[in-house]
């Protein structure tokens, strides 16, 4: 169910599973199904009468009423055509009808300002004793992800603000809010002077930085004119002699098989504690 | 003058019953569509609980066999296994004995309730 159709229906599927109620059928008006004859039992068509829609307004910290995007306020009447075999007698017809306000007022959360019938008639169509009566009710014409679940908001949202919700330009994914909450990894790790490490972070970093922790970034030799470096930088596009981005992580490249010139890439030297950052 | 010979060479086999294990014995009857008149909707009508096929019948049938009699609402008439309720039953009189017995009945629409 995704109109305002929903509602009779909703109330009848109600209204039918209540003990109290047992001896009362209620459909929707104008069902597509034969009408028993003789009439055995008390039966109730439910329909919308009348609707009425209008702006929907909400009180802000300063008492300023603010129009609501997606909200409406909704008056509507619902009508209750009551038929009673006619061997039941006139006064079923006011019997059912005190019975179903009854449960409509204090059983749901309709918000039910009046409840009026009119004057029973004998209807030779129906076979039977017949009623009108009309609830009239508020509603806060919110959507809702089910409208089945309660009366007060009965529009499905994806129905009422479906072109806003699929406008994938104003919002976000949820792999989106991942990497907006998290959009890095720092870490550390202790060096084992292995000449190759690879560093698992479950992605692909775009950028990736290791460093160390609480040393000097590099180490000068005059005596022999090398350099060790502790610390080193990637992108996509490549980085320092000292790391390269992997799909999952990255991997670093440590001593001399991999120094330029005199500058050897230490990110791995044999107990020494390193940082990382690395950017989504 | 009888006409109970024409109801049984010409006739319908059908019972009354109640429903919940009275029956009548067999006996013949005619049973034909009611003529319709103007404001009579030959198709049915849409009402608000639903299709009222208004399948209207008339029925004539033996004296002996009292219609007009039945208190008991769940009386019906069967033919062919198909129920009729008595809309209305009179007697006809030839002199002062009857003559046979007239009837509006009505298709029973049994409905799931």
């Amino acid at each position: 169910m995704n109109d305002i159709t929903s509602l009779p229906s909703s109330i009848v599927n109600w209204l039918n599973t209540l003990e109290d109620l047992k001896d009362i059928k209620f459909l929707t008006e104008f069902p597509p199904v034969y009408k028993s004859v003789p009439l055995k039992k008390s039966i109730v068509s439910v329909g919308v009468e009348e609707l009425n829609i209008t702006d929907h307004f909400t009180a802000n910290d300063d008492g300023v009423l603010i129009r609501d995007e997606y909200c409406r306020t909704a008056k509507m009447n619902i009508s209750l055509i009551i038929h009673v075999p006619f061997s039941m007698g006139g006064s079923k017809c006011h019997e059912v009808f005190t019975k179903v306000v009854n449960h409509l007022t204090f059983g749901s959360d309709l918000n039910i300002l009046e409840s009026n019938c009119e004057k029973v008639v004998s209807d030779r169509n129906t076979d039977a004793l017949v009623m009108k009566a009309i609830i009239t009710f508020t509603a806060d014409f919110c959507p809702a992800n089910n409208p089945d679940d309660f009366f007060n908001s009965f529009l499905d949202k994806e129905l009422l603000c479906g072109s806003h919700i699929r406008n994938s330009d104003i919002h976000i994914t949820a792999d989106e809010r991942e990497l907006w909450n998290s959009h890095f990894l720092s870490g550390n790790y202790t060096g084992n002077g292995s000449s190759t490490r690879t560093i698992t972070l479950g992605f692909k970093p775009k950028y990736v930085s290791v460093f160390p922790n609480g040393d000097a970034p590099l180490s000068i030799n005059f005596a022999s004119s090398a350099v060790e470096t502790y610390y080193a930088f990637a992108n996509e596009n490549g980085g320092t002699n000292g790391v390269e981005i992997t799909s999952n992580g990255f991997k670093i490249l440590n001593g001399s098989s991999y120094a330029v010139g005199n500058n050897t890439p230490m990110p791995n030297k044999t107990a020494k504690n390193y940082n990382y950052i690395a950017i989504k | 003058m009888k006409i109970d010979k024409l109801f049984n060479q010409f006739g319908r086999e059908a019972i009354l019953s109640d429903g919940v294990g009275w029956n009548s014995e067999i006996f013949s009857c005619f049973i034909q569509p009611l003529r319709y008149k103007n404001k009579m909707y030959l198709d049915g009508v849409n009402t608000t609980i639903g299709y009222n096929s208004q399948g209207h019948y008339l029925y004539i049938g033996p004296a002996q066999h009292d219609l007009t009699a039945i208190e008991n609402t769940d009386i019906h008439l069967k033919c062919d296994n198909v129920k009729y309720k008595i809309d209305r039953a009179e007697k006809v009189y030839f002199s002062n004995n009857v003559f046979y017995v007239w009837a509006i009945i009505r298709t029973i629409v049994e409905v799931d309730e």
